[in-house]
């Protein structure tokens, strides 16, 4: 990967990338792993890209399928990632955010489904429900439904945990 | 007052050290362990494939009567899955803590290596076995069930020992084919039975060069 095109194409959707990927990952040896598998696939379907949608939805679309490529993949074969060879403790997610509030509601987001991640997610980076069902393949209305079901279900998680 | 989630997102990420990402440096590596491995299998279960065959055919040859036969056969498999073991041994040598590229490169130089030994044992395993075949065929009593049918459709044929020269002259030209062929053949095998892996091992490499560029 040319580090023009990291720079370029990459940097100024760097923060996205590692949110999903934290998302989705509970090690930091994993993390990396996803974060740089995304950053390979961008790079590698670069020229796919058509310029139907904004490079960012690209980016975000990218991002998605391969953390559930990966995570489905690490389901089949945990022998491919770094993960496999801590202890079971060690699975709990071993990073911290210096923000308590913020380590809550990722370690509520990771209890949800794998599609829940996604949505509510790019919700939280302020996608507009258009957006969001572009890159999701589903309609707005869908979107806006699942918003609110997944944001009870946070609110209920944190209950108790968040003042 | 309780926090929103969305508030507690914006907040919690203005802390710049929560969004650290870390470098690119480590995947390829990984996944050319992961690559050579897959390989190093798919190449073994080849090996033990060819001579459990090797041991199959000689079993049966004994059980059609056609032992001879069979014992070339036999010897001719056997002596594929012999030449594959040095070969084997040299892939389970590629030292893998060198860099990627190098461990890929190094594994890039043994594969070409090996299709190339390959290439030249196939180019006489082809004939051979098709040699084999024939006089399997002759000799399981089919061949006097054929010389009967052409017989019949040709009565005065020439007989070269008790074989119908049109048999033998038909037999010399595709073992002649094969021998002018056969490196082709085995090369397509190749591309059928590991296509995917070789593609896959060309674009690593490719997209290796880029990075290093």
């Amino acid at each position: 990967m040319s580090s023009d095109f990291y720079t370029t194409s990459i940097i100024p959707h760097q923060a996205i990338i590692i949110k999903i990927c934290r998302a989705y990952t509970n090690s930091q040896e994993d993390f990396e792993d996803y974060y740089q598998e995304v950053c390979l696939q961008i790079w590698k379907s670069n020229d796919n890209f058509q310029q139907q949608s904004e490079w960012s939805t690209w980016v975000y679309r990218i991002a998605l399928n391969v953390c559930l490529t990966l995570l489905k993949k690490q389901k089949n074969n945990p022998h491919h990632f770094a993960s496999e060879f801590l202890p079971e403790q060690a699975m709990v997610d071993s990073r911290a955010f210096a923000d308590e509030s913020l380590n809550l509601l990722y370690g509520a987001i990771r209890q949800l489904s794998e599609i829940d991640r996604a949505v509510i997610m790019l919700y939280l980076e302020e996608k507009s429900y258009q957006e969001i069902a572009e890159i999701m393949g589903t309609n707005p209305t869908n979107v806006g439904v699942r918003i609110k079901r997944i944001k009870e279900r946070l609110k209920k998680l944190l209950d108790g945990k968040v003042n | 007052m309780e926090k929103s989630i969305e508030s507690i997102w914006k907040e919690g990420f203005l802390d710049n050290n929560a969004l650290l990402a870390p470098k690119l440096n480590d995947l390829y590596t990984r996944k050319s362990i992961h690559f050579i491995d897959k390989f190093t299998r798919l190449f073994k279960i080849n090996l033990i494939a060819i001579a459990v065959f090797a041991g199959v055919l000689l079993v049966a040859s004994f059980v059609a009567g056609i032992p001879f036969v069979g014992g070339f056969l036999f010897l001719l498999f056997m002596s594929l899955a012999v030449v594959g073991k040095p070969e084997m041994d040299k892939l389970k040598k590629i030292d893998k803590n060198q860099n990627s590229f190098q461990y890929l490169s190094e594994f890039d130089r043994w594969l070409k290596g090996t299709i190339q030994l390959y290439t030249k044992i196939y180019k006489v395993f082809y004939p051979l076995f098709f040699l084999g075949l024939a006089a399997a065929i002759w000799a399981s009593g089919l061949g006097s069930v054929l010389l009967e049918l052409v017989t019949k459709i040709i009565p005065d044929m020439y007989l070269y020992r008790g074989i119908p020269a049109v048999w033998l002259v038909t037999m010399l030209m595709i073992t002649n084919l094969l021998y002018r062929f056969g490196g082709t053949i085995y090369q397509l095998d190749m591309k059928l039975t590991y296509g995917n892996a070789l593609r896959k091992l060309d674009e690593m490499l490719a997209d290796m060069e880029e990075l290093r560029s």
